[in-house]
């Protein structure tokens, strides 16, 4: 294995509220309540259910496979050539949501703070920072998150409490206005979001306890939900019906803020904080992509390929769309396919091919102390 | 380890550079604090007319220099400009070509509309507020009543240093002293505009001219100068009444007292009104404090058709009476009560009568409200179309609970001789 640092399941938890916080509490309430309209609140409980799947389907695929990444094993249950192919499946789909993250944050930047700045600027210094820390390891990666982590969970627990007063239920209702059907529809998102969390299929084989990793994920699950559902309602008890219109709901929240006359204004404080969480989630996902495609190739250090990754990271993130409605466009027609398929259907057809081939422990005769 | 140290060095001068990229100096920067939209007097109605008043940089003694001041400049500390464009945005950049320093719109706090401009429609403005990163949702709205935003623009603030923030410190601090007027932000507006079932209201600001007082000498240069006589003075009056995105009226102070007993946004005030002495039964007046007051909004289906029922419990004080020997008896207090109770009754009366029969504008959100309680009622009828025709017709009930708890410092009061 490339890496040789060990994280605790305790830090892998705060890794992966990072991966889906990192954007989510940017984008999410305007992409769920697009569907979903005043239901929005909904999609984040209901997002769960695929969530907590993906959780248990990754925990059984690795219970087989203890000591071995993803490569390894994938060469094992599907042949060496697929096993490569379906490698090369999440990689792409690893650079192309790198991107994709890289170009939210940076539109965010753009349209609420330095509209004259151009673009590139932050790919750049944002892609820099990534490489960075995949350059210091996946231990440094994890002690970043869990120094952010904090600050991070306060400013969301601030928007809610100095907004309380300016809620108005009565947006929520009526429940269902529109069926469950719209509802359904916006909760794919959440849904794609929680879906990264297939990244702990790479990551897992670095936990110190790798057993307890099915809690702690368990719990950083809550802990999203925790976090998302008081911040949707939030944006829709305030802005109503403006939500679904607004680019950065829970931004506009911020700027909303006004207490006693003088704590207003407080945007940048927390832009800063989310900028990091975003950090923390571009880390994440360039250290996975280069951890696996230096194995993938045979290299000995995964850190020779970190500055080349990031080059075809940042021009992508340039080309992915010429502006903002393109962008947008991508979400329903590459994003909810693709994510379907390397979060949710192959995690499946991982776990189901372990079981037909008889490859799982028991079967090999190895028994499962865990 | 020195080459790296020498590397951070170095490096750290980068974070000191960052300022300098687009750099603007805070004294480079005219401040606008209040923004106004109008339609121009002449020329093409597609244009819009854009006043900002700009915050000067401590306080301006030289009188006002800009353009679109009145009289009373001198003690101005705001510069009125104004630009004219085919759209909003076209406009505040033609603003520029008379503005020397660079626009800054963030910290603006009340945007006015012309009364001209909000009857014949705001839904072209619209949009540059939604979309524009300068404009904050907290932005107060009002509609210059009977004039012009820029006219507006030209009242001396007399307790602040600046009109815009005399005006905030009206809507939010003084108003709901009086209950006559409504503060709405944009926010509010931008949601009653989009949902279904309510209309948008706005506050109406005045300008009261209040006579200046003259000193012998000066009286004959004033008297070569009537406008010098007066000087300008912002009054909140009453609501403007939208229906859709075009006003279509006014309420006065008793209907708008009327509208927020309604909404339940009555928070103090005092209510003057008749009752019948116990002994002489003669018609004293009286005078209550409201300390408190609710209002619920219910709604029913009642053979086919719905029907509203407003709620309001309200508690008040005794203010006073128009003559002194009257006794502080239950039975008095009953019939205070009960002249409480009525006069709140007329007011609502009065606000739902003009709103439903002469504007056709359900600005109390009935229709919202029994979209709430009543979706699959609402979706039969498609009264997501029909509402504003039905509304008209529709059956409301009030019903007021007045109670009138303490007398002030004294029981009875004084006998006069």
């Amino acid at each position: 294995m490339l890496e040789s640092g060990k994280i605790t399941p305790g830090q892998a938890g705060f890794l992966m509220i990072f991966t889906v916080l990192g954007t989510s509490n940017l984008v999410m309430p305007v992409l769920t309540s697009r569907y979903a309209q005043m239901d929005a609140w909904m999609t984040v409980i209901l997002a769960s259910l695929p969530h907590v799947l993906l959780i248990f389907v990754m925990n059984g695929i690795r219970k087989n496979f203890p000591q071995e990444s993803i490569v390894s094993y994938l060469k094992k249950i599907t042949g060496k050539y697929l096993g490569i192919l379906i490698i090369l499946g999440y990689l792409w789909y690893m650079i192309f949501t790198l991107t994709m993250i890289n170009r939210t944050v940076s539109e965010f930047l753009l349209t609420s703070f330095m509209p004259e700045t151009p673009i590139e600027v932050f790919i750049i210094v944002m892609l820099l920072l990534g490489a960075w820390v995949t350059k210091a390891g996946l231990e440094v990666l994890a002690r970043v998150a869990t120094f952010i982590m904090p600050l991070f969970l306060i400013s969301f627990a601030l928007i809610f409490l100095l907004l309380v007063g300016e809620f108005n239920f009565s947006y929520l209702t009526p429940v269902f206005e529109y069926g469950s059907k719209p509802v359904i529809r916006g909760a794919i998102y959440p849904t794609l979001w929680r879906g990264e969390y297939v990244l702990m299929l790479f990551l897992w084989p670095y936990l110190n306890t790798p057993e307890q990793g099915l809690r702690s994920l368990l719990q950083s699950a809550v802990i999203i939900v925790l976090v998302m559902l008081p911040i949707t309602t939030a944006s829709i008890a305030v802005f109503g019906p403006l939500t679904p219109h607004m680019y950065f709901p829970t931004f506009a929240l911020v700027e909303y803020i006004e207490l006693v006359g003088f704590i207003t204004r407080i945007d940048a404080v927390f832009m800063a904080v989310w900028i990091a969480g975003a950090f923390v989630k571009i880390g994440i996902f360039y250290y996975c992509i280069c951890l696996t495609l230096g194995e993938v190739l045979g290299l000995k250090d995964y850190r020779y390929i970190v500055y080349p990754v990031g080059i075809i990271c940042g021009a992508l993130t340039i080309f992915i769309a010429p502006n903002v409605a393109v962008f947008e466009n991508l979400f329903p027609t590459v994003l909810i396919p693709m994510n379907l398929l390397f979060q949710y259907l192959m995690p499946l057809l991982i776990l189901g091919l372990i079981y037909l081939r008889g490859l799982h422990k028991e079967k090999r005769g190895e028994g499962d102390g865990v | 380890m020195k080459r790296k140290f020498i590397y951070i060095c170095l490096f750290s001068w980068l974070i000191l550079a960052g300022g300098c990229w687009n750099r603007i100096e805070v004294e480079n920067l005219a401040i606008a604090s209040a923004l106004g939209i109008d339609k121009p007097a002449q020329g093409d109605s597609n244009q819009v007319l854009v006043s900002i008043l700009v915050e000067k940089p401590g306080e301006a003694e030289e009188g006002g220099g800009g353009r679109g001041t009145s009289g009373a400049s001198s003690q101005m500390s705001g510069w009125v400009n104004f630009g004219e464009g085919n759209s909003v945005e076209d406009a505040i950049r033609n603003l520029s070509t008379t503005t020397s320093k660079r626009l800054f719109l963030d910290h603006s706090r009340v945007i006015i509309l012309g009364e001209e401009k909000a009857r014949g429609g705001v839904g072209d403005i619209i949009d540059f507020l939604v979309r524009s990163r300068f404009i904050r949702l907290r932005n107060l709205l009002l509609v210059a009543s009977e004039s012009t935003a820029l006219d507006t623009f030209s009242i001396t603030p007399e307790l602040t240093n600046i009109f815009s923030e005399e005006i905030n410190d009206l809507i939010t601090l003084s108003a709901p002293r009086g209950a006559n007027t409504h503060a709405v932000n944009l926010k509010d507006f931008l949601i009653d505009l989009s949902i279904y079932g309510k209309e948008a209201v706005l506050p109406l600001l005045e300008i009261r001219k209040v006579p200046v007082e003259q000193s012998p000498e000066n009286a004959s240069a004033a008297s070569e100068n009537l406008q010098q006589k007066y000087k300008k003075n912002a009054r909140l009056k009453g609501l403007a009444v939208f229906k859709g995105d075009k006003m279509v009226g006014k309420l006065d102070d008793m209907e708008t007292k009327g509208f927020l007993w309604i909404i339940g946004e009555s928070h103090s005030g005092t209510l003057t009104f008749d009752i019948l002495h116990p002994e002489t039964k003669k018609p004293v007046q009286a005078t209550v404090e409201m300390t408190r007051a609710t209002a619920e909004i219910d709604t029913e289906i009642s053979d086919g058709k719905p029907v509203i029922r407003v709620k309001i419990d309200t508690e008040g004080n005794l203010g006073e009476f128009s003559e002194p020997n009257i006794p502080i008896l239950p039975g008095v207090m009953e019939l205070v009560d009960q002249g409480y109770a009525r006069n709140i009754r007329e007011q609502v009366k009065l606000a739902l009568n003009k709103c439903q029969k002469e504007f056709q504008s359900d600005i109390f959100g009935f229709g919202a409200r029994l979209r709430r309680q009543h979706l699959e009622y609402w979706k039969q009828n498609n009264l997501q179309e029909n509402w504003t025709n039905i509304f008209p017709e529709i059956e409301v009930q009030v019903e007021v609970k007045a109670n009138v708890r303490r007398s002030g410092v004294v029981l009875d009061s004084i006998e006069l001789r």
